[in-house]
């Protein structure tokens, strides 16, 4: 059984979050790394959209400049997502395809799984929603998504600490005049969040029960990113995920 | 040059959204883009898809696109995941439709 390394959390930017994921995919296909738990935030708050999205189409760009606010494609499908610098952690898992079912849904299932156990432990009962989703009481409270590349898969996903559903949809583009009184409330009928449902749980208990849970049956070391992933990293930051021709290509 | 656009929210997948750039004096396909939040491994192939969109007779049926986007798939092993050969062509042809229907504005 291989042995995991875990990446505890770090606090990042977006273009530095997307290209520490591309750059560790790297360093486990080639055999330098182990198989990697990271878990992570984003300073500045970003907005991160699927690879298949409309930059434009999505995110009023403008808005988060004013704002200060981050905007990066990710290498992976799925949707537009805002990450509040506050209001959630992402995660990301890096293994060889090997180590997950053949099947992407079956992956997505049991990677899901290990965030469902995590909600579960703080006392919150969660399912899996196919395709990507974890839901709570029919809401969802995590997006995850997945790639697979030279035998490698990737998924990574946000859970849903502290909504808020103002500014989330004020950077995602919503036509401006549906974001009324009602527009809110019925996003709050559809998404949630951690404290939504318990306010008492705090951020690090919930980064806590993640890093428990996907660590479960593992064996597994707390580690952190090595000097060439760092540098890898650093020019896959600058070259792309900072890049404009890279973020507005679709 | 007209532009239609035409969005599917794929039936127990995801949302699908196909941009036709049509040259009307031409008759032409000359561009096409696909855009959404679903799922292609690998992520490259979405171009081959729009590449098999812009080339394809015009007078294609719904089916005929749909039976060669799914020997593409079969023949480069990608896998789609929350929209489906079906989808794509439907979408497509509507927004083909959404183009042609466009009026020409005098030069």
């Amino acid at each position: 059984m291989p042995k995991w390394r875990v990446i505890d959390l770090t606090v990042n930017t977006a273009a530095m979050n997307m290209a520490l994921d591309e750059a560790i995919s790297e360093a486990v296909g080639r055999k330098q790394a182990p198989p990697t738990i990271r878990i992570y935030k984003w300073l500045p708050s970003a907005v991160s959209i699927g690879y298949f999205q409309s930059l434009t189409d999505e995110v009023d760009a403008e808005l988060c400049k004013l704002l200060g606010v981050d905007i990066v494609r990710r290498r992976t499908g799925g949707g537009a997502v805002y990450h509040d610098a506050n209001g959630e952690i992402t995660y990301s898992v890096i293994a060889p395809e090997s180590l997950f079912p053949k099947g992407i849904t079956e992956s997505y299932h049991l990677i899901c799984g290990w965030i469902v156990s995590a909600l579960g432990k703080l006392g919150i009962t969660a399912e899996f929603k196919p395709i990507n989703d974890i839901i709570t009481n029919g809401k969802k409270i995590s997006g995850n998504a997945q790639t697979r590349r030279n035998g490698i898969l990737l998924q990574h996903g946000t859970i849903l600490y502290k909504l808020d559903v103002a500014t989330m949809f004020s950077l995602l583009k919503v036509p401006k005049e549906k974001i009324s009184d009602k527009f809110i409330a019925d996003v709050k009928q559809r998404v949630t969040s951690v404290t939504d449902i318990n306010p008492q749980i705090t951020e690090q208990q919930l980064k806590e029960a993640l890093v428990a849970a996907f660590t479960a049956g593992k064996e597994f070391e707390f580690g952190a990113v090595t000097e060439n992933e760092k540098a890898a990293a650093e020019k896959l930051a600058k070259e792309r995920y900072a890049a404009d021709e890279w973020n507005f290509m679709r | 040059m007209a532009q239609g656009v035409h969005t599917e929210k794929v039936p127990g997948g995801k949302l699908l959204r196909i941009k036709v750039d049509f040259n009307s004096e031409g008759g032409i396909v000359e561009d096409v883009q696909m855009h959404g939040d679903f799922f292609i491994h690998p992520e490259e192939f979405v171009e081959d898809i729009e590449q098999l969109l812009v080339n394809l007779d015009q007078k294609d049926s719904e089916e005929s696109i749909a039976a060669a986007l799914q020997r593409l798939i079969e023949d480069e092993g990608a896998e789609l995941v929350g929209i489906t050969p079906e989808s794509i062509a439907k979408t497509f042809r509507n927004a083909l439709a959404n183009a042609i229907a466009q009026p020409v504005l005098p030069q």
